[in-house]
Formats: C-alpha cells, structure tokens, sequence
C-alpha cells in the first residue's frame, strides 16, 4: 500500500510501486488536470510539485513518494486562484491549454524558491516545460506580475497620463 | 446548397458599416419554427430560431460552435460576434461544441472542418445574421405585446427595454410566442460605430479553465468516464517503424502474463493490447516480441529522397500553373541567377498526443477524440463499425493543439479498428513515439529558382519548378470513401474525381500568385511522392513556398545592389495591402535607421499573403560563433478587422515560435523507410530561453475579418534567412538553418 499526501490529504493506493506517479493521478485518483505530454520528463506537462518543489510525475514511480507532500494543479490554491494563476488570466496566457498546468507548476515553484527571479532565472526554471503554442513571451511576463503580486500585497494601477 | 452558399458569401464582398443586407440565411441554417427538433442539440423547451442558437426556458441563450477550439481562439472570437448583435457580454452566453450537422459546414472547406485559417471569415456574418435575426424576432414578438414597434424597442442583457425606458420583459418570457414567430427574410445588422465586443481586448472565455486545470480534452473525459461507470478499456497500438509495414510474426506470450491485460489483437496497422490502464497497455506491449514484412523499402532514405527530387528539377515534365512570358524591352548584359531550395519534412508534435474513444451503447456510439473534422470522424467510425452516421455521436472537446495534424483521422480509425476487433469499447492512447513517428507530416520538397537581372534592377523571367507529393492526391482516398455524405452529393462528385485531375493547389499556394510585378513568371510542379505519410501543417503550402519566394527575392535584390526593403517595394506595385503591411514593420523596427552590424546585429524582412491575410516581419539577430541566436521578431498583419485585437497578437506570438522551431530546429529525418526521431530529445522544439522578443502591430481596417492561425508562419523562415545572409555573406538555401 503506497501512501502520501495529496493536495493536503491523505491517499493510499494499491498499485504497481512502479506505476509513475502521472498515471496514479490520473487514471487511479481522476486528478485528469495533470497531462500526459511525453513519458520520458522531456517536456514537463506532467509537472507537480513533490514536498514543494516541481517535478516530472512521468518519470517518479509512485514508491518514491511515499510519505512525501504532493501538490498537483488541483491543489495549487486552496480558495480562488493562485497569484500565478491571476496573473496568467491577466496576461491572456493560455492557447489550447495543455501545457498550461504544468507550466503553472513549475512557474509557482519557482516563485516559492525565488520571489524575484531574473529573466535568467526564469529560463532556467522553465526551460524544461515545452509549449507548442508558443506562450513563453507571455509566460515570462506573466512570471513577472505574479512576482509583483506576491511582493507587493494589492497593487493599485494608475494610469499613465500624456 | 453548399455551392449557393459559396456564392452567397463572394457576392456579399466588403462589409462596411450597418448594412441591411441583401441575403438571408440559407434554409438548411434558418430552418421553420413548425419544424422543432430539426437541428441537432435542441434542449427540450427551448426555442431555437436557427442551427447556431436556441434559447431556453430557463433564459439561457445557447451557441453552437461549428468550429473546434485548439489555442487559436475561436471560442472566444465566434462567441463576441454572438454576443455584439444580441447586447449580452461573450462570457453569459453558454456555449456547447455543434454536433455534425449539414448547417455547419465550411463553405470553402466542404467539411465541418476547422483550418485554413477560415473561422472567423466564414463566420463573420454567418453567425452576426444567426444572432441579429434572433435579435429581430425577439424586438417583434415583445413590440408587438406593447402595441410598440421595433424602432420603440431595445434589446440587452436577456431583456427587452422599452426605449422610453418604462417597460421591460425578460426575453424568456417570450418563448412560447417566439415559437410562433415567422423567421424575417433580412435583418439589419449592427453597425460598427456601435460595436461594444468586436474589436475590443478581452478575456479568453476558456482562459479560466485552463488555468485551473479544469478543462477536459479527450482523454480526460474518457476517465471522467469511467469514474461514472462507463466501461471502457485502454489500448495502445504497436506498430511497423517502417510505414505500411505489417505484422508476420507475432509472440505475445510475455505481454498477455502482464496484469491488467484483456486483449492482445492483430489489426491492419498494428498490434493492438488492451488493458485496464495506459500504464498496464503500454508495459504490457514493450513485451511483444513482433517480426515485421513489407511497408516503404528499406533503402528510403534523405539521400534518396534529396537525389530524386534534385533529379526531377530537370524533368521534361511537369504542370504549368503560371506561365506568362517577358514583354518589355530590357537592357542587354542580364545577369542569371539560379538557386535549389531544400525543405524537409516537419513533425506537427501537438503537445496532446493522439488519441481517441469509442464508447459503444446498443447500436450505436459515442464518439470523442481531438479532431478538426467531427463530420469525418462519423464517418470512418460509421463505416468501420458498420452502423449509420445517425448512430455515430461525436463529441468535439478543446484541442491539445491542431495545427492540421487532426484533420487526419488515423488514430480515429485505429481505434475503431480495435473495437471491431475486440468487441468493446476502447479507449486508446497514443506514446510521443508514437506521434512523432506516425505523423502525417509537412511534405519535404526541393525548389528551383531562376530569373534574370537587368541592369536598371528590373527582374525577368522568374521561373519557380516545385518537387513535391500532393496532399490531397494522399489524402482524399483515405478520408473520401468515409465522407460520403448523404446530403452534400456534389462533394462526392467534386473529390472522387475532379480534385484529383485537378491540380492540388496547396502545392503551389504562395509560389503562383506571387505579388511581385516582374516581367515574365513562370511556376511549374513536378509531383512525386515517396509515399511518407503527408498531411496539412500549419499554412501548408505556403510554408515552403514562401521560405524559397522570400529568400530568392532577397537574392535578387543583393545582386541588384538594392536595400531588401526597398527592392521588394519597388516591385509591389499596386499591391497596397502588401505595401501596407511591409512599410509599417519597417517602421515598427526602424528598418531605415538600423546599420547592419551595429551592436552585432543583423536584420532580414519578407513580405508574404496567405489565407487572405498579409503578414510582414522584420527579424534581427546576434551570432555566437555558428550559433543564430534570434534577439527580437517585429511582426506586422493586416487581417481585415479585427475581433479580438489580443488573440491576433497572441496568434503572431505563436506562429513566430512554432516557424522558428521549423526554421532552427526541430525536422523529420528519414532512414529504412522509417522517421528517425522519437521523443522530444532527438525532435527538438523551441524552449523558453530561446524565444526572442516578439512585437506585433495591427493595421486597422475596414475589410471583412480574414485569417489569423497560419498567416504569421510563412514569412519568419525566409526573414531569419535573410537576417543570415546579412550576418556571414552565407545563403542557407536548406531548412533547418545550420552555419556548421
């Protein structure tokens, strides 16, 4: 029995320790908001966080999470959105979607690691996470404002005058 | 009827303010409100006036998208031109993805297809009609209540306001004399000094969803599924590396030991296991021991595939698309230039790999894959499981991309296959592997260009031969049998034989109409196919064309000692919308003001239509050694008005990153007849700390709304060329663009 902490509770389950933890979210916990993109953690669409920090749940059997803390894109916020999330309805990020929650992941572990990353380390934080719609402009822009938001409470805009 | 529609739109034109315009919705769209239950999805109670929308007894008013969503944003896009003529914001009108439906036909595509770019051109009236003569009845019926007229009335936000501002009634109010309502021959449609939606930025309607990872593409709803009860199982499919290769041993004694595994079935393009998950199939299936005959001989290869096509360029024969001879004087001494264009095949790698499930019930079943053509999925499940269309639901879920891989539906009819074979109903699922190694890709082609120079810089004789496979010549006898729509008879007649004697105009689109005003152009195709799987990628034709057409032009004006931007100007004569798009991105990027070198920077620009819309872009790079590194992209488009001024950017956005993928990066690699490349370590794509910075500008116009999805692809290639070839003198006649 393979037990571990989802999204705040408690889960045991009765498969194959080999499964990767991808195909347990998915198919034996319906948690369907994590994607299947390629398998071999070349891409990042299955990315969750494992104790905080992003991971490819393609290639982590699930007997590697035994007793650890995983979030998925489910349990990112526990009410409304996460800044992460604001900023990327904000910034119109998202085309058809499917890599979105993965870069959500990775994107909000970063932020967790480092509340003012550098476009360098933005790179570096997101390069592993492929989107074939080409939303990397305004991820990065995205990455930014929710910096923003997480450092600086409320922000109020005031608009340019000319 | 869907030739009377074709000819409807051309006859419409240019649409300017509110017009009162001079045709109604075709029958098959309008239907009669005696006749309920004509169109399909009709909630029980609800009043629905046409094929696009009903109202409900419970106030709701309910969209048919006819085209699918996959990124590009017609979700939104169609929804707004809904929203603008019924007064009620895009975000309360509830929406459900069209069931097949002769109604929802593309009038350019014959299908209920969604691609070419076409969406919003095709709906820009159809559906502003649908709702503003919805508006219409709804004004009467409640006027008529008052003892008011149309003029006295005012319709928003579900209600009908007396202009005076003393009565008002909710529209759902209104259904059982709605139902009663004759259907108006003309309406008028809303001018766009009073648009409210079209034309503004806004929210994505399905940007929440996606967000917060609710969004259910295909798969996903398959385990909602099954969470509710259904039974499916889940298949993987094994098959030949080689293509058209088939099973002639098959030892499957390990994988059948496997738990989980329910079936381990023979069909025509594989080994098919099912099982009780993906990860028990896919585990089961590494150990099936298969022995492999016949499929692409083993001696197909680039080099056979490049010496062939290198032969052909010389070939006696060929189809002449365009052939019109020089007529004006010249001066002597020309100076010949000829150049060979190498293009390779292109992976479209949707981030969603392939998929799809049949879910049988009785006799008949349900249906959902990604799929840009819901009518063709019927079809081929309706044939291979021998049941009528009627009995065949197709569910149509947001795309995990597009880009015209899911206009081919081999994955639908694998899986089909597996049903009949097996009896139940299956769910399967595709690898990467499996996605890059059984794509129908983009056709690798040679070019080869020639064109005399005189000496005032004036460009004769431009001749353009294409070496290429056809897609449709592929295409047509794998999706025409499945089609064979009962009730669209001229389509049948159109594609089993004409189309196919016809030339396919997707080989040539973006080499034949050039817009250039040389004298003399000749276009030519020599067509052969190695029989590599082929299908539509996005802008299609115009992907290679335009890379060999923007670069040879870009040859040209270095021989003829003249600025790129200027060259090209000077020979768009009277092509304004070009001439448009071409001096803003010069002014955008500061194109005249910018030295070559300054900064180790280096620009190309090219100028190129497609799907009716016109895209410039400037591209500026850096070099590290033979590294290209891609600083900043300026992109121009001029799309005819603009409904979503945000997601015409964000398209731009996109289509620059996936070209520069095609252009740096990621190719096909053909070796024994098989694709060389497997998973995203060997087919790179375009990561986030190689995306340049990116700069659209929108021109404004009063055209009728044209394309957006594909248009921003076909210049970027030959504009970072040409930015090469301003960097090192070198002219990378080859794609991907490689200095070592």
């Amino acid at each position: 029995m393979i037990e571990f902490t989802l999204n705040g509770t408690l889960q045991q389950l009765d498969v194959d320790e080999e499964m990767p933890l991808l195909w347990a979210l998915r198919e034996q916990l319906g948690l369907t908001g994590t994607k299947f993109g390629c398998g071999k953690g070349l891409c990042g669409a299955c990315t969750v966080h494992i104790n905080g920090r992003a991971a490819r749940s393609c290639i982590t059997p699930i007997k590697q999470v035994v007793g650890q803390h995983i979030t998925t894109i489910e349990g990112l916020s526990r009410e409304g959105l996460h800044p992460v999330q604001e900023a990327w309805i904000e910034g119109n990020v998202p085309q058809c979607g499917y890599c979105q929650p993965g870069q959500i992941m990775s994107a909000s572990a970063l932020l967790a690691q480092n509340p003012h990353p550098s476009d360098q380390d933005i790179n570096n934080a997101m390069s592993g996470n492929l989107c074939r719609c080409g939303t990397y402009p305004r991820i990065r822009k995205a990455i930014h404002r929710a910096a923003q938001m997480m450092t600086s409470g409320p922000v109020i805009v005031v608009p340019a005058t000319d | 009827m869907g030739i009377e529609r074709r000819q409807f739109i051309k006859l419409a034109g240019v649409i300017g303010g509110g017009l009162v315009l001079g045709f109604s919705l075709p029958a098959c769209i309008k239907g009669n409100p005696n006749h309920s239950g004509r169109f399909p999805d009709r909630i029980p109670g609800s009043w629905q006036p046409n094929a696009f929308l009903q109202l409900t007894a419970a106030g709701e008013i309910v969209l048919q998208l006819h085209k699918v969503e996959m990124g590009q944003g017609t979700m939104t896009g169609l929804t707004t031109l809904v929203a603008e003529e019924l007064n009620v914001w895009p975000e309360l009108i509830t929406l459900r993805f069209a069931q097949v439906h002769q109604a929802y036909v593309d009038p350019d595509l014959h299908m209920m297809a969604t691609g070419g770019s076409s969406s919003i051109r095709t709906s820009y009236e159809l559906l502003r009609e649908a709702a503003a003569t919805m508006r219409e009845m709804i004004l009467r019926v409640a006027a008529r209540q008052w003892g008011l007229t149309t003029d006295d009335c005012h319709m928003e936000n579900f209600a009908v306001m007396h202009k005076g501002g003393e009565q008002s009634v909710s529209i759902r109010i209104l259904i059982d004399a709605l139902k009663q309502e004759p259907v108006p021959e003309q309406v008028a449609l809303k001018p766009r000094s009073e648009f409210r939606f079209i034309g503004r930025v806004a929210p994505r309607l399905d940007g929440m969803d996606k967000v917060l990872g609710k969004v259910r593409y295909a798969t996903d709803m398959t385990i909602s599924k099954i969470a509710d009860g259904a039974e499916i199982a889940t298949a993987v499919l094994v098959r030949c590396p080689r293509f058209g290769g088939k099973v002639e041993k098959l030892d499957d004694s390990k994988a059948r030991q496997h738990a989980g595994v329910s079936d381990i079935l023979v069909i025509d393009s594989g080994v098919a296991v099912v099982a009780g998950s993906y990860w028990q199939a896919r585990q089961a299936a590494e150990k099936l021991q298969i022995q492999w005959i016949g499929g692409l001989s083993p001696e197909l290869n680039d080099v056979a595939i490049k010496e062939k096509h290198y032969q052909l360029l010389a070939a006696d024969d060929s189809q002449v698309v365009r052939d019109e001879k020089a007529v004006k004087q010249h001066p002597a001494n020309l100076a010949h230039l000829e150049a060979d264009y190498t293009l390779p095949y292109l992976a479209h790698a949707t981030m969603e790999p392939q998929n799809a499930t049949i879910w049988l019930s009785g006799g008949a079943c349900e249906v959902w894959a990604p799929t840009q053509g819901p009518d063709v999925v019927q079809g081929v499940v309706a044939k291979i499981l021998e049941l009528p269309k009627e009995n065949v639901f197709v569910h149509s879920p947001l795309l995990g991309g597009g880009f015209g891989r899911r206009i081919c539906v081999d994955y639908v009819r694998e899986a089909a296959e597996i049903v009949k074979a097996s009896g139940r109903s299956i769910c399967l699922v595709w690898s990467r592997e499996d996605d890059i190694r059984h794509d129908c890709y983009r056709p690798a082609s040679m070019a080869r260009m020639r064109a005399a120079l005189d000496q005032n810089g004036a460009v004769l004789n431009w001749q353009h031969r294409i070496v290429s496979p056809s897609i449709m010549r592929q295409m047509v006898p794998r999706v025409s049998p499945a089609v064979v729509p009962g009730w669209m008879p001229e389509l049948v007649a159109e594609m089993s034989g004409e189309l196919l004697k016809d030339h396919d105009e997707s080989t040539v689109e973006g080499a034949k109409d050039i817009p250039y005003a040389f004298d003399g152009i000749r276009v030519d195709h020599v067509f052969w196919d190695p029989q590599i799987p082929i299908g539509y990628w996005r802008s299609v034709g115009h992907s290679a064309n335009a890379f060999v057409v923007e670069s040879f032009v870009d040859e040209l004006a270095y021989a003829a000692g003249q600025d790129p931007y200027l060259f090209r100007r000077a020979n768009l004569k009277q092509q304004d919308r070009h001439l448009g798009v071409l001096d803003r991105v010069v002014e955008l990027s500061g194109w005249k003001q910018h030295k070559q070198g300054k900064d180790g920077r280096y620009r190309g620009i090219a100028v190129h239509k497609s799907f009716q819309s016109y895209v410039a872009q400037v591209v500026e790079i850096t070099l590290a050694d033979t590294v290209i590194q891609v600083e900043k992209v300026y992109c121009v488009i001029d799309c005819g008005l603009v409904v979503n001024p945000d997601i015409v950017v964000a398209q731009m956005e996109s289509a620059i990153v996936f070209g520069l993928t095609a252009a740096l990066k990621g190719s096909i690699t053909i070796e024994a007849g098989a694709v060389v490349q497997s998973n995203f370590h060997d087919l790179e794509i375009l990561r986030m700390h190689e995306t340049p910075e990116i700069e659209v500008a929108l021109i404004d116009s009063d055209q009728a709304p044209t394309g957006v999805g594909e248009p921003g692809l076909p210049p970027l290639a030959p504009a970072l060329a040409n930015a090469v070839f301003a960097a090192t003198g070198k002219r990378l006649r080859e794609l991907p663009l490689r200095l070592a």
